[in-house]
């Protein structure tokens, strides 16, 4: 129980911001967006996928399933991000 | 007449959440009287309910714009819907006589 | 729908409910209360009592002149042009040792009124509702945010487990055994104004979403000059700034500067004057475009240069933002309709019906199963965080009216009078669990009458002479503040009569 409301709150939490970093640094890249218009679009996407991910990490039966979803998506989601970024930085 | 607009939005919202639940046999027994409601009917009182919020939220829209209008309508939506949960828990009978109405035209 | 689905929704619904309903409850009470917080400003600063300004005031000859005065060496000050709401010029500053001051100049003549001696509702009960006045590392945001979050949880899940939904769509009945009457109210303020709650849950994340969600500006903006936030609120939000010069300068005309601005916003007009770095050669002068006549919050606005009056430069909102913004007004009602402000209110009275009688319901239940240390601690939180709430907002009005207008530091005993009795209120529905309830309710009812009585005392403006002078925010307050004492003084009886029936079975779980 305990276990899943971190998963929920905290690796959850950790996979939105990381979903909404890579759209607020993809769609300037992808669909040519300017930058502070997909800050916002983004951030406003990020509430409804952290309902999602909440409502998903307390309905999957199987726990550890929440927690690889979770952390293995954030990880993902934040390299991938920073990787779009970095070369634009450079 | 722009009053009136809005006067009539909000009894077109009432009266269409109060035709919605004489669809629901629930209430029609305990309104209507009659054990039944003939599948024609649910469909006929659906109908009337649905279009009677499809004209207040127009009559809100066409006096506020659509802007004001729509966030006017669906708060009115809410409003008579609880005044028609109220009403059937305080004073059915304000129903029954559109209850009656309806009913004695069926047989 | 399998039947895992909704005992995993049910779970989910009653155990967010249960640790975060109170902290929700305080959230939509004071939300309800910023609904109307201008007017309940007029109620708590009677010398800003004025009758609506007939035409737009000069601001060279009624502000600047005490600005320059009162804050001289202040890094900036700001007027919020009067409108029918606020019927006074508020300027804006921070005092010497870095405090806020809000102070009134009555438009008409141009005299300054004397201090408030208050922070009113839009100082209090507003800051109250999106941060807890906990500023600590942003951790009222922070609580606040989880809880809106929490509320999305619970609508959905609300909406999944309640399976008998539109069936019981106007189902009321009040004279059922209590728990069943609890959870009709419940289901019905729940159901009926899922609208509302939804959007307004919502509605109020997005307005922070630089807060909730500062990965998004932090990455896009990585290693931009002066900081990825300040190029941010440049890009998106037009802010512009530049350093004061340390030569003096002569403010060019304001009303000039307002007048440019109407004719390039095509006759609308301006809210807010904010003068940065007054006095000085490189001070500049923000505009901002009023927002009462149209949902979105617009942020049209224009930079004058301060000593020459030229236009530097001139924001509106991208496609993006402009929904963002959209969305803010939804939320924040700063549009003139004073339906859909009302509507609100009552709404919002509904989302807290909705949570209170969420928590009493599962309190009720859970007392059939006998009760434990925990479930004391949530009894004495959920008495406590709702009707104990209202007796300290109560408790902040009595005090507003009974404090002495001389008292040094006034507006900061009101805030502390309301935190001292919402502590009084918790002990005592932790040390009277029985009681508490009934007595409270009734505390409510006795104080909300009280309100009423000194406000005339005190101003010599009772309900009638206030409807009749046209001080509709005055009338407005005091019918309010009656029409609860007479709903508090129905439910202490109430109570009375169907405390056994709250021990009684329940008679069914969720739907």
């Amino acid at each position: 129980m305990v276990s899943r409301v971190l998963a929920a709150v905290g690796a959850g939490y950790a996979f939105a911001a990381g979903a909404v970093a890579l759209l607020a640094v993809a769609l300037p890249a992808v669909a040519g967006m300017a930058h502070s218009e997909a800050v916002v679009l983004a951030a406003m996407l990020g509430f409804i996928i952290y309902l999602l991910v909440l409502l998903w990490a307390a309905v999957e039966p199987r726990l550890w399933r929440v927690w690889a979803g979770l952390l293995g998506g954030a990880a993902l989601s934040w390299v991938l991000a920073l990787g779009i970024r970095l070369p634009v930085a450079a | 007449m722009a009053e009136g607009a809005l006067l009539a939005a909000c009894l077109a919202a009432y009266g269409g959440f109060g035709l919605l639940a004489l669809s629901m046999s629930r209430h029609w027994r305990d309104l209507a009287g009659s054990r039944v409601l003939p599948v024609g009917r649910r469909r006929g009182l659906r109908w009337a309910g649905a279009l009677a919020l499809a004209t207040s939220i127009a009559l809100a829209v066409w006096r506020e714009g659509a802007g004001f209008g729509s966030v006017l309508g669906v708060m009115q939506l809410s409003g008579a819907a609880v005044a028609v949960a109220l009403t059937l828990s305080a004073r059915p009978r304000w129903l029954c006589a559109l209850a009656a109405g309806l009913a004695g035209r069926g047989h | 729908m399998t039947a895992r689905l909704r005992q995993a929704m049910a779970g989910l619904h009653t155990w967010a409910g249960v640790c975060l309903g109170t902290l929700l409850f305080i959230i939509f009470w004071m939300g309800s209360l910023s609904v109307f917080d201008r007017e309940i400003d007029r109620w708590m600063m009677p010398a800003t009592r004025l009758p609506a300004p007939a035409a737009t005031p000069s601001l060279d000859a009624t502000v600047v002149p005490v600005a320059e005065r009162l804050a001289a060496g202040a890094a900036m000050w700001t007027v919020v042009l009067p409108g029918a709401r606020v019927p006074a010029i508020e300027l804006r500053y921070t005092d010497g040792q870095g405090q806020p001051v809000r102070r009134h100049i009555d438009p008409a003549s141009g005299r300054l009124l004397p201090e408030a001696g208050s922070v009113g509702a839009s100082g209090f009960f507003f800051p109250f509702h999106f941060r807890l006045h906990l500023r600590f590392a942003d951790l009222g945001y922070w609580l606040v945010g989880a809880a809106g979050m929490a509320m999305l949880v619970l609508l959905v899940s609300g909406v999944i487990v309640h399976r008998r939904i539109f069936s019981d769509f106007f189902t009321f009945r009040p004279t059922r055994a209590l728990p069943r009457a609890v959870l009709d109210v419940h289901n019905l303020s729940g159901v009926l104004v899922l609208p509302f709650h939804f959007v307004i849950t919502l509605s109020g994340l997005i307005i922070f979403f630089a807060i909730y969600f500062p990965a998004a500006y932090q990455v896009a903006y990585t290693g931009a000059a002066g900081g990825a936030r300040a190029a941010f609120d440049q890009a998106a939000f037009g802010s512009w700034q530049r350093p004061a010069s340390g030569r003096p300068g002569e403010l060019a005309s304001l009303d000039a500067m307002l007048a440019t601005a109407r004719a390039l916003w095509q006759g609308r007009e301006a809210y807010q004057v904010r003068v940065r770095h007054p006095g000085d050669a490189a001070a500049y002068v923000e505009i901002r475009r009023s927002v009462a006549d149209d949902i979105p919050m617009n942020i049209d606005r224009l930079i004058f240069d301060g000593t020459s009056g030229r236009l530097l430069h001139r924001h509106g909102a991208r496609p993006v933002m402009a929904v963002q913004r959209f969305i803010a007004g939804l939320h924040f009602i700063q549009f003139r309709h004073g339906l859909l402000r009302g509507l609100y209110f009552v709404a919002g009275l509904a989302g807290c019906m909705m949570i209170g009688s969420g928590l009493l319901f599962w309190l009720a239940a859970r007392r059939r199963r006998g009760a434990g240390a925990g479930m004391r601690l949530v009894e004495a939180l959920t008495v406590g965080g709702m009707t104990g709430t209202m007796i300290a907002t109560l408790a902040f009005l009595l005090a507003n009216r009974l404090l002495p207008a001389e008292l040094a530091g006034r507006a900061g005993v009101e805030m502390q009078v309301f935190f001292g009795v919402w502590v009084l209120g918790f002990c005592h529905a932790a040390l009277r669990p029985h009681e508490a309830w009934r007595a409270q309710s009734r505390m409510i009812g006795l104080a909300a009458v009280a309100a009423v009585v000194l406000n005339t005392l005190t101003t010599g403006l009772h309900p009638l002479a206030a409807v009749a002078a046209g001080q509709w925010a005055v009338a407005g307050v005091d019918g309010v503040l009656l029409l609860s004492a007479g709903l508090a003084g129905w439910a202490a009886r109430h109570g009375r009569r169907s405390s056994t029936a709250a021990h009684a079975a329940v008679d069914g779980g969720h739907g």
